[in-house]
């Protein structure tokens, strides 16, 4: 299964926020959307999940979808993590199927609540309240939310970015093993270019709510371009592991895209 | 998501958990029972227990006189106190909820201020609707609450009725009607004002047969359009992108939400006057004892509310032997050491 979505603009106060951005993503593979600040990433997952008014269009294997297709298909895991909640873990996860969920939760469905958790270790952490478990953990808790809603297009918005290194690395492979089990697209806006090379099957780069280069990571992630995008000079090498490797360097001059 | 549920150590915890709060709903509920009969107990003819029961249950076993007391007085003003305080008690934990702040009330976006207005202003024109002249001052305030919704909607509506928008529209109509109502008590006779003072402070006297129903059939109406609506509510506690992506529709739900609130405000101020601080105590106690999830907090925060009101109403007979003290002063007596201990007990000033 391929999702494509084709010519998506979004405007905000009469400005374009994201202009006619076409791409193709490939169920159990893993893109990853980079760009600088207010280049439009967020507003381009939030307008592919339906979230937002949009022209353009999204097609599912050569069918056009519908902006309620859209949101019934597609998870969007917003950047803020902020929001306070005497909310307990295990209800968060549940609410992931709100849909499912009556005056009774059926049993099955807190079983397999209780197993989403576990996945990520946070077992313990169930009866726990939102606002009182730290903020990798509440990161963790709105992954495995967005997991246990079973989306065919997983839309993730800065999933890292409150997380310590090891939590980083279980993310990014949980989420790498999900969308190869389940065949399920991803999209991911990441700032964290070594970690973006690392696990993405293809990389879009987005400035000023334009797609400048878009496929693998070691054509889209070269010197010029990061230049060009971020203003920053940056050592480009092999890691032993395999992985592209990115090391900025420094700030280099204003961004000329 | 691979399914082992029996591989997973504690899965009956959440079963536990709504075990609980179910306890904590019949509690609530016992409390409310033996609140409302000592309610009807109380008062200046000194009723027992028996007669009390015996009149409620098998009036034809009772004298007269203590089948009217207990009857035609004291259990409207105990059935009064109960419905405005569940209407209350779910006004406002809706209004917190789709505000996303813990000081909201069913008072915040000027509702009671409206309500308050509308009545001086048919004390104060001496109007009386035709046919219904006992009507003419709960239409008015009723009336005027609406008016108030209104025009909190008619600016929220235009920034896409988002909390912040809604609680400057709300504290601008709040601060309109307050100034309207002091107008009208300027400008009444000494005698007219002191009407309006005493429709103003809250008082189940003006409970009776006719309004009782009338109150309960908007409670029921209201309550039941929003049980449906649970779960979103729950999920809104996550934040409206949040909850957006989980399917609910946010600002269709927030209209919805606010329209029945003002519609459960109106009601219960339109017959017994402003009763502060219900609104704003019942849902934090509640939020105490059984969580965020709505399908428990809502029921939990209507019985505290009924729980408030009718304690408020036994006390409100208690402080001055012979008189009754209006329960609107009451429930703001004792509501603000409450609200104090309760900020004092709250977790980062978070709700």
């Amino acid at each position: 299964m391929t999702y494509a979505f084709k010519d998506i603009t979004v405007h905000m106060g009469g400005a374009p926020i994201v202009q006619q951005a076409s791409s193709e993503l490939a169920a159990g593979k893993i893109t990853v959307i980079v760009g600088p600040n207010g280049a439009g990433k967020t507003t381009l997952l939030t307008a592919l999940a339906g979230l937002r008014s949009s022209t353009g269009s999204m097609w599912a294997e050569g069918r056009e979808l519908s902006r309620q297709e859209r949101r019934s298909l597609a998870a969007y895991m917003p950047q803020d993590i902020g929001a306070q909640s005497s909310l307990t873990v295990l209800e968060v996860v549940l609410l992931g199927r709100l849909t499912s969920l009556g005056l009774r939760v059926p049993t099955d469905l807190q079983a397999k609540a209780l197993n989403a958790l576990h996945r990520f270790g946070l077992s313990p952490l169930q009866e726990r309240t939102l606002d009182a478990v730290s903020g990798g953990q509440r990161q963790l808790v709105y992954l495995t939310q967005a997991l246990f809603r079973e989306p065919r297009l997983l839309l993730l918005d800065e999933p890292t970015a409150a997380l310590d290194l090891r939590h980083q690395l279980i993310v990014m492979d949980a989420v790498r093993a999900h969308a190869a089990a389940h065949d399920i697209a991803v999209l991911i806006a990441i700032h964290d270019l070594s970690l973006a090379a690392q696990f993405a099957d293809q990389v879009i780069c987005l400035a000023n709510g334009r797609i400048e280069a878009d496929g693998p990571a070691d054509q889209v992630l070269t010197a010029d371009r990061l230049r060009a995008l971020f203003g920053v000079d940056a050592e480009i090498d092999q890691a032993p592991s395999g992985h592209l490797r990115i090391t900025p360097v420094r700030a280099v001059q204003e961004r000329t895209v | 998501m691979s399914d082992h549920p029996q591989a997973v150590p504690g899965a009956s915890s959440y079963a536990r958990l709504a075990a609980r709060r179910l306890g904590w709903l019949s509690a609530g509920a016992l409390v409310l029972a033996a609140s409302a009969i000592a309610d009807i107990l109380t008062g200046p003819a000194f009723l027992s227990i028996d007669q009390v029961l015996t009149a409620l249950f098998a009036p034809s076993e009772v004298d007269q006189t203590t089948a009217v007391i207990v009857r035609q007085i004291r259990l409207p003003m105990t059935l009064m106190a109960m419905l405005v305080g569940i209407a209350l008690g779910i006004a406002g934990v809706a209004m917190q909820t789709i505000l996303g702040n813990p000081l909201a009330s069913p008072y915040t976006l000027g509702f009671s201020a409206a309500a308050g207005f509308g009545a001086a202003l048919a004390i104060v024109t001496g109007l009386s609707l035709p046919f219904l002249p006992w009507m003419t001052i709960p239409v008015a305030a009723f009336v005027a609450a609406s008016g108030a919704a209104v025009l909190v909607y008619g600016f929220a509506h235009r920034k896409g009725m988002t909390p912040d928008v809604m609680v400057l529209a709300g504290i601008a109509t709040l601060f309109l009607f307050q100034s309207l109502q002091s107008m009208v008590q300027y400008l009444a006779s000494p005698e007219v004002l002191q009407a309006i003072v005493f429709w103003l402070f809250g008082s189940l006297l003006k409970a009776n047969w006719d309004n009782v129903p009338i109150t309960a059939t908007i409670v029921v109406f209201c309550t039941a359009l929003l049980v449906p609506d649970a779960w979103r509510l729950t999920a809104l506690r996550l934040g409206d992108t949040r909850a957006a992506s989980l399917g609910v529709e946010v600002e269709r739900l927030r209209v919805k939400v606010f329209v029945l609130v003002a519609l459960l405000t109106a009601g219960s101020v339109a017959f017994v006057g402003t009763i502060g601080f219900v609104g704003l105590v019942a849902p934090h106690i509640a939020r105490m004892l059984v969580g965020e999830d709505q399908r428990f907090l809502m029921p939990m925060s209507a019985l505290t509310g009924a729980c408030i009101m009718t304690g408020a109403s036994i006390l409100s007979k208690m402080i001055s032997p012979g008189s009754v003290i209006p329960i609107g002063i009451v429930t703001a007596v004792i509501g603000v050491p409450f609200l104090f201990g309760l900020i004092l007990r709250l977790k980062g000033g978070r709700p």
